[in-house]
């Protein structure tokens, strides 16, 4: 297993001193040196569409803005390699993120996938100049913001499903052609939350897409995450790590702010990896035990504290390959 | 109450994006973690941060309405719940006109700003305060028909706020297509009758222009503010046209709160008088790694340098 951790620690867009300061190139330096003095060698990075108001800034999260920093992800490389860290793994890309950045953009929901596509294969094409395997994929918006979006339509919705799978069979067929791995991933806010998703796979091509299970959203959803991993993990190209203790009372997934909760005592949904109330010493073991032996995309999802969560990061995969070494001993 | 020409308004983007209208348990955020987090995410206690250093208003950035509609419902909802926490108004809202050089794009623009302008005028606002163009860096220079196209956009978009009751106001960045070699010419190619000036000290210092010279002579456009000092004026060309300038790559600081840089805003308080100003006064900090000591450091500037020289 490839432990490759997630840039998906910064949430950019958070409040708090400092938090204005993560558009700055300097910031994300610094964040790549921690990265490596923490010993890791492969990093995620979560991409949202190039838009005007992130492509000028210095943060590396869309293409354009690598592009206009580093000249290329070919020269954003060089300058990770030069850190130490050895690689792009996995690039992530969002239905939610591109939805988000419609209010910008001005694009119309009616070509929303058109634009999805083109914003994916950017990616994976950046990716493969990034020396990166897997091009891990969220393919609806939240389901609060596509209840307001189509006025509670339920057909529309289900056909915004099915465009949603032909994208993605779409994506992973041109993924292929260039050596990328596609898989999809199913946060708890999406159409294919929970168990839901095993529908959605029905309508994917197995041989082009594939699952990457994550513990904390299939929990949040309240699906048998053990369940999951162990009927995924002998076909999976890669896995997702992250942690939770948060349980969804009030109904978050529904609403247009699932990932903020905004009622209830609990609102807090992503913990750093270790702090939650995932069994990762059972999926370890899992993932062993199927043999395999992608990238675990580490992800202490909006960490409070960054440099901390950084270093809490590589204690949790320390601690689970000793445990693992320990029980089968 | 204290009869005042001026108040003042806060421009919220010192803090970033405030994702939670109110955290309801504190132990969520500190027990494990052991830090401040709580203090800084919910927009309940950053309002009455503002309100309680004695600041009446806010105002917004237009990539905050998704955010804000997300937590609150409707920009309505937001208001009535910052007006509870003691601010009186929401004056203004920060967008942009990215591509106004190509007229091909005002369709898209128009129909991004009437957005912005609805959810304005949905909290009651009182000023659109627009970048008039996109970044230097794959933009500027700009030519005549570049320019007169960005004029005509801020022209556009001047009517559809009239329409709603709101004015529009141009806000200059020192690293903007529209930069130091068009910018009175900029301003004179809009319609005084729609398009106003909102003068970020600066902003206009960094790009190289004289503020106390610019308001003199343009008072009668520069309706709008956003105070902030620097230590940088009068910044190189390839300072300011180079790919996000506004960020700089080593951690360089641009912008300071009122009294941290060398900006002569007594001299500038002094014409706010002369030419008898009065409505609200932006202050806007962005940059700051602090944002409370910035607020109450600003605070201060005003009661003992500013106040007393007009209030």
């Amino acid at each position: 297993m490839k432990p490759v951790a997630s840039y998906g620690i910064v949430n950019a867009d958070t409040s708090g001193p400092g938090a204005f300061l993560r558009a700055a190139k300097w910031y994300w330096d610094e964040l790549t040196d921690m990265f490596a003095a923490a010993g890791f060698k492969s990093v995620m990075i979560p991409m949202v569409p190039n838009t005007e108001n992130v492509s000028r800034n210095g943060a590396p999260i869309c293409t354009a803005s690598i592009r206009t920093r580093f000249g290329s992800p070919k020269g954003y490389l060089e300058y990770l390699n030069d850190k130490g860290i050895e690689n792009v793994e996995v690039i992530g890309v969002s239905a939610q993120a591109m939805y988000n950045s419609l209010f910008e953009t001005g694009l119309s929901m009616d070509r929303f996938y058109e634009g999805f596509y083109d914003y994916a294969m950017d990616c994976a094409k950046a990716l493969t100049e990034l020396g990166g395997s897997t091009l891990l994929l969220s393919p609806t918006p939240g389901i609060g913001f596509l209840e307001l979006e189509f006025k509670g339509d339920q057909e529309r919705i289900s056909k915004f499903c099915c465009e949603a799978a032909e994208c993605m069979n779409k994506i992973g067929a041109s993924c292929k052609e260039i050596g990328i791995k596609a898989v999809i991933r199913n946060e708890f806010w999406t159409l294919m939350r929970g168990d839901a998703v095993q529908d959605f796979l029905k309508l994917l091509d197995a041989e082009a897409v594939t699952y990457a299970p994550d513990p904390a959203h299939l929990s949040i959803a309240g699906a048998d995450y053990l369940g999951i991993f162990k009927e995924y993990a002998g076909q999976a190209e890669a896995v997702c790590f992250t942690d939770t203790c948060f349980t969804d009372e009030q109904g978050a997934y529904r609403t247009i702010s699932p990932e903020f909760p905004q009622d209830g005592k609990a609102q807090r949904v992503y913990w750093d990896l270790g702090f939650g109330s995932m069994d990762f010493d059972a999926i370890y073991r899992i993932l062993k035990e199927a043999g395999f032996d992608g990238p675990v995309v580490l992800d202490s999802h909006y960490s409070l504290d960054i440099p901390k969560g950084i270093l809490r990061m590589r204690t949790f995969w320390n601690r689970l390959e000793k445990n693992y070494a320990k029980e089968v001993r | 109450m204290e009869s005042r020409n001026i108040n003042y308004t806060y421009m919220t983007n010192l803090w970033g994006v405030i994702n939670y209208k109110q955290l309801n348990n504190f132990d969520e955020w500190y027990m494990g973690d052991f830090g401040n987090a709580y203090y800084y995410q919910d927009w309940d206690k950053i309002l009455r941060y503002f309100a309680g250093a004695g600041f009446k208003g806010i105002e917004i950035m237009v990539f905050s309405v998704p955010s804000i509609r997300n937590a609150f419902g409707s920009m309505k909802n937001f208001k009535e719940f910052a007006n509870e926490r003691g601010i009186e108004r929401i004056t203004g809202m920060f967008s942009h006109h990215v591509g106004s050089q190509d007229k091909r794009n005002h369709e898209a623009i128009f129909a991004y700003e009437q957005q912005a302008i609805d959810a304005l005028a949905e909290c009651d606002g009182i000023n659109l305060i627009v970048q008039p163009a996109g970044q230097y860096y794959g933009t500027g220079p700009l030519d005549e028909e570049g320019l007169k196209n960005v004029a005509e956009c801020m022209n556009t978009v001047g009517r559809m706020c009239a329409e709603k009751g709101l004015a529009v106001s141009i806000h200059n960045e020192f690293w903007c297509a529209v930069n130091k070699y068009d910018h009175e010419k900029f301003l004179e190619m809009t319609d005084p009758n729609y398009v106003y000036y909102c003068l970020d000290t600066a902003q206009v210092a960094i790009m190289g222009k004289d503020i106390l010279n610019f308001y003199d002579t343009y008072h009668d456009r520069v309706k709008y503010f956003h105070i902030k000092d620097t230590t940088y004026v009068n910044a190189p060309d390839e300072k300011r046209f180079g790919a996000g300038a506004e960020f700089d790559e080593k951690g360089g600081r641009w912008f300071w709160e009122p009294g941290g840089g060398v900006l002569d805003f007594p001299g500038l308080w002094k014409l706010l008088k002369k030419h008898n100003h009065k409505g609200w006064v932006g202050i806007e900090s962005d940059g700051t790694p602090e944002p409370l000591a910035t607020i109450l450091l600003t605070k201060n500037y005003i009661d003992t340098v500013l106040d007393p020289i007009y209030k």
